[in-house]
């Protein structure tokens, strides 16, 4: 059984060490025998019905948003909604997240269709938040965990009535630096500000991903088997020492 | 003169005479607090020097291109101001200055030689009056900073379309980031660049931050790829080309970390030279202080002369001796600089020592992302032992996991620089080589440590 990975824009929005994200996965499914296969999803290229399991999209600068969103019209975005709906797995970081809500209105130039798989916009301002990012969020196994990372974004995104946060805010600004959430979820599909690159550090959340993206494939498989995750934790540990003791 | 300035010079003089005893670097404070007490004192102290003020920046080479040209102008007996203790915005300019001046704000120099941070360069241009401008390359770079590398591009443009005819524009050719700006500025513009296809590779790598053409936004074809995006390009839509080089280098040989060779080309001369630094981005920083040597009139006889002088520079590739063992100082900053030293130590065919560190201070970026880009799987099996240092170690730890390293030769996160030079000097045999690649900040603590045991041998501000 393969996994199917599609790196959404992989060779323009990949700013900020993102790339971590794809090698964690990729690497969290071959030290449990799982086959992967990642596929390269660029600007021009067709998005085929079904075909993937696990969508992972990093950030960019505005000019390859404009590329990213003009290129995502039509049935490619239909398919990546309906992927979504039909339950395959999704995260997306910073200009990607913003580009998956309905609009996204840069602070300069024309305002850029979303695909709407969020009930969220985002509007872009002439402050940039920028720093460490620590969220609580439930949302993943039910219990009470941190996510940690770090944000670069002048966009403020606001969620609609019927979205969800992915989770509150401890340390950093999130969505909008107005009402302390973080990121957005909808079915297997997360958005979210944290770069850092966010899996490496918060393998929870990188599992979280692959278990559903295996989901998509076979409703059958309920869990995965264990990593040792000893550095994992403590990396994620020592980051929160270390954010504490800056501040 | 006026009080003010001559309060000002005084105050900054002051400060920087106490924080030299104190044993303090102090690179910006002197500066710092005289332009608060009279903010047009750059300018004033600009004014005086006679002949040309060079204003240096890009992400990467500031200092070595910076070095090299005092080394040339120095050679022949021209004298200049330089920020080369390191502080490279307008603080750090100015305390130069002031270090440089008489008590009544004299400055006897008739060349200015600034390095210049890449945001800063617009505001530099205001103040300082300037002959050549330099730029070496456009990489991704402490963005907690500049946000986006595109921020950095646009300051450049505004600031090349401001300068006049009678300024020297030296842009990297193999840029395409860098070489564009001078399609849109009255400056007299020089291109450097490297013509020596063999040292470059035709495989893309994984991240560049140069790919779509300027011109018309379709993608670039790379013949070849000197370093990260610098290579030979052109655009297969609108044409647009790499300029052709006025200063080049051709027949290059890197041979070990410290040894290069090339046929270095100015207009219709070529020599043959050997210098002891390493790797492509050194030959990048020559090139460029050749094509401004050139530009201020210097021919290649003078220029080669210099060039036979040049050293590496702390922490740039320099090698250090210690009880008998080697230490090899490499900074690391930025993704594009850390994967070419990394390509640089493969040109030394054994297994290595190494001890990398990693600080998250504001010098150094507050966010260590960067280091998911940068292919440590090439370490996989070139290492046969590697300590990791510094405030972010576990991030690198944790880094090297995911790049396949085996757990045995990495050795426990020792977040205390100290303890970490002095147990990774420990596993080295007499005459072995410890190899060590800190991030800026790490590389002055670096700098203390060494200082502490007595090691005097280096080249010191």
């Amino acid at each position: 059984m393969n996994l199917r990975i599609g790196y959404m824009y992989g060779k323009t929005m990949n700013i900020y060490g993102d790339r971590g994200n794809i090698l964690t996965l990729v690497n969290r499914c071959r030290w449990r025998d799982i086959q992967i296969e990642v596929i390269n999803i660029e600007v021009g290229d067709k998005l085929t019905a079904g075909e993937i399991d696990l969508f992972f999209w990093g950030g960019g600068q505005d000019r390859e948003q404009i590329l990213a969103s003009s290129d995502l019209k039509g049935d490619k975005a239909k398919i990546l909604r309906e992927s979504i709906e039909d339950g395959a797995a999704l995260l997306a970081i910073c200009g990607g997240y913003q580009l998956l809500g309905k609009y996204y209105k840069p602070s300069q130039g024309t305002e850029l269709d979303g695909v709407g798989i969020f009930d969220a916009h985002t509007i872009g301002s002439n402050k940039r938040m920028i720093g460490n990012l620590v969220v609580e969020t439930d949302r993943l196994s039910g219990k009470l965990e941190t996510l940690v990372g770090f944000e670069n974004h002048s966009g403020k995104t606001h969620l609609g009535k019927t979205a969800q946060s992915l989770g509150n805010v401890l340390i950093g600004f999130g969505n909008n630096s107005e009402d302390r959430t973080e990121g957005c979820i909808y079915k297997n599909a997360i958005g979210c500000y944290l770069h850092g690159p966010a899996l490496p550090k918060n393998p929870m959340l990188a599992d979280f991903l692959i278990l559903k993206g295996l989901q998509h494939k076979d409703r059958a498989i309920t869990k995965l088997k264990p990593l040792d995750d000893t550095l994992e934790l403590q990396t994620h540990l020592s980051i929160l020492e270390r954010i504490k003791n800056q501040r | 003169m006026n009080l003010a300035i001559t309060s000002s010079i005084l105050a900054g003089k002051l400060i920087s005479k106490l924080t030299k005893l104190g044993g303090n670097g102090g690179t910006a404070l002197p500066g710092l607090v005289s332009t608060r007490l009279n903010p047009k004192l750059l300018s004033y102290f600009s004014k005086q020097i006679t002949k040309s003020s060079v204003l240096i920046t890009g992400t990467n080479g500031k200092t070595t291109t910076s070095r090299t040209l005092g080394t040339i102008l120095a050679t022949n007996q021209m004298s200049y101001v330089h920020n080369r203790a390191g502080s490279n915005l307008l603080r750090g300019i100015t305390t130069a200055f002031l270090e440089k001046s008489n008590w009544d704000g004299k400055v006897n120099n008739d060349y200015g030689i600034f390095e210049v941070d890449e945001f800063v360069l617009p505001q530099a241009l205001e103040q300082i009056k300037t002959k050549v401008v330099v730029i070496n390359n456009l990489f991704r770079d402490q963005l907690d900073r500049y946000g986006e590398i595109e921020t950095v591009w646009s300051r450049w443009d505004k600031s090349v379309r401001q300068v006049d005819k009678e300024t020297f524009l030296v842009l990297n050719a193999d840029d395409p980031n860098v070489s564009f700006l001078g399609k849109n500025t009255r400056a007299k513009v020089l291109y450097y660049g490297i013509e020596d296809p063999t040292q470059g590779s035709t495989l893309t790598p994984d991240v560049l931050d140069a790919q779509k053409c300027r011109e018309c936004g379709t993608e670039l074809d790379f013949e070849v790829f000197y370093a990260s995006h610098m290579g030979v390009y052109q655009c297969p839509k609108c044409h647009l080309m790499r300029p052709h080089p006025h200063v080049s280098a051709s027949n290059i040989k890197i041979s070990g970390v410290d040894k290069v060779s090339f046929d270095l080309s100015l207009g219709e001369n070529t020599i043959s030279l050997s210098l002891p630094l390493g790797g492509i981005f050194n030959i990048y920083n020559i090139l460029a202080a050749v094509t401004v040597a050139a530009s201020l009139g210097l021919d290649l006889k003078a220029i080669s002369l210099g060039l036979s002088k040049v050293q590496p520079v702390f922490g740039r590739g320099e090698k250090l001796q210690i009880d008998n063992k080697n230490l090899y100082i490499a900074l690391v900053k930025n993704p594009s600089g850390f994967n070419e030293v990394l390509k640089l130590l493969s040109y030394e065919p054994k297994k290595k020592h190494l001890l990398i560190i990693i600080n998250d201070l504001i010098a150094d970026g507050r966010d260590v992302s960067w280091l998911w880009d940068v292919d440590f799987e090439k370490l996989k099996d070139t290492t046969l032992n590697v300590t990791l240092s510094g405030l972010r170690a576990a991030d690198l730890a944790l880094r090297l996991k995911y790049a396949h390293l085996d757990s045995r030769i990495v050795s426990p996160v020792q977040t205390n620089i100290a303890e970490a030079l002095r147990t990774s000097l420990e596993k080295l045999k007499s005459g072995e080589t410890l190899y060590v690649l800190p991030t800026y900040t790490a590389m002055l603590q670096l700098r203390k440590e060494l200082e502490s045991k007595g090691l005097k041998n280096f080249s010191l501000d």
